[in-house]
Parts: structure tokens; sequence; C-alpha cells
């Protein structure tokens, strides 16, 4: 079921968030449609990549944007939060 | 009873009045300025950037948050520089074509047309004041 796999989505996130000593966004509107968005990629492309970057079909070009994103902790570094918004400073 | 030269005469006013009528309403409609964003799509890109002197596009997708939390930046733009600059929304999802003619990698994306070429691009969220200057400076 759709609420099943957006919890196993959002564990995988907090697992994430424990590890890099970040957090998910207190903002819970903005970790559910962001999970929406990285489950409906999971099952048009079979993998989480963030829904705020494009995905080619190249797997080199693409492996970077599946999240955790190459960029994420950069991004939280510089903004605070990283480019979509799931993860915040810690 | 009329005769049919009288009809024919009442015809000819008819059909003047409803050119005149017509032609005030596509007057009206022309003068309107466009104080939205409109949808752009791969079929119409190409004539949409051609629409105005400076055209910007929010290049977007449903489930991106930053697009979201800048839509209504996008939306009170169209309205304070309509007439003067065309807004369009262009859904990566549904436009891929689009997407990679300009190498869009992540959004949401801002891209701004001057008399039809590409002078300027937007990557990541960015508040209605930096948006406003930086469309500012191309008028």
């Amino acid at each position: 079921m759709l609420e099943g796999r957006l919890a196993e989505l959002r564990e995988a996130a907090e697992r994430v968030a424990l590890e890099r000593g970040v957090k998910l966004n207190p903002d819970g509107r903005v970790v559910e449609a962001v999970l929406k968005g990285l489950l409906r990629n999971r099952e048009r492309f079979g993998r989480p990549y963030c829904p705020c970057r494009i995905v080619t079909g190249d797997p080199e070009k693409d492996e970077p944007k599946v999240c955790p994103c190459a960029w994420m902790m950069e991004d939280i570094e510089r903004m605070g939060r990283c480019h979509c918004g799931l993860f915040v400073k810690g | 009873m009329r005769t049919a030269a009288e009809d024919e005469e009442l015809e000819a006013i008819k059909r003047r009045l409803l050119r005149k009528y017509m032609e005030g309403v596509g007057m009206r409609q022309a003068s309107k300025p466009v104080d939205k964003p409109l949808e752009v799509t791969d079929a119409n890109f190409d004539d949409f950037v051609r629409r105005a002197g400076l055209v910007v596009v929010d290049c977007w997708a449903e489930w991106c948050m930053p697009c979201k939390l800048m839509a209504p930046a996008i939306d009170e733009l169209a309205r304070r520089f309509g007439g003067r600059v065309l807004f369009g929304k262009l859904n990566v999802d549904y436009n891929p074509a689009t997407a990679a003619r300009f190498s869009i990698e992540a959004i949401p994306t801002i891209l701004i047309f001057k008399e039809g070429r590409l002078v300027d691009r937007l990557v990541g969220l960015r508040t209605l004041h930096e948006l406003e200057e930086v469309i500012k400076a191309y008028l």
C-alpha cells in the first residue's frame, strides 16, 4: 500500500539524517511531498531520484541524483537545507 | 410585408453591426495585458518565447517543493510586470524535450528570453525580490 511504501522511504530518510548529522524538515507537508516524489521516481525509474532533478536516462549522469543526492551536504551547508527541502541543518 | 431589398438592407446592417461588435471585442482582448503565467509546452515553446520582448519561463514539476514554494512569487511578478514581461510555466515532466534542449538538470529553473534569445537562467529557489531584480535588469 502507498502508506507502507512511504513509511519505508521515511525510515530510510531518517537513517540518512541520523548518519549525516542533519534532520528531516520540520514541515511535515514538505517531507510528505518530497517522499511522494521519491516514491514516484522509484516506481517510474527504478531508483529514488530527487524529485527536483531531471532524470536523463544516462546512468552515469543520474547516479548523483539518487536521494541522498551528491549535493545534499553542500546545499545544507550553504542554504540550511538540501535543494528539495527534505533534509535541513541538524 | 418587407421587400427583398429591405431584407437585404437589414441583413447588411446586421452584418455591419456584428463586425463592429467583434472588432471591439478583439481590441479589448488584445489590449488587455497578460497578468498571470501561461502554460508552455514543447509544442508551443518557440512561439511563446517570441510573443514578447521579455519572456520568463518557470520550469517546474508537481513533486518539486521549491517549485511550489516559488510559484506564488512567479504569479505576483506576472501581475506586477503585466503587459511588459510575459510569464510562462513549463512542466518538465510532461515536456522533456524542452528540458533536455536547455540542459535543465534541477528545478525550479527560470529561463529568461529577450527578443526570443535565452539571456539568463536561474536555478533553485529564489525570493520574489531576487527574481524581480534580475528581471528589471533586462527591461
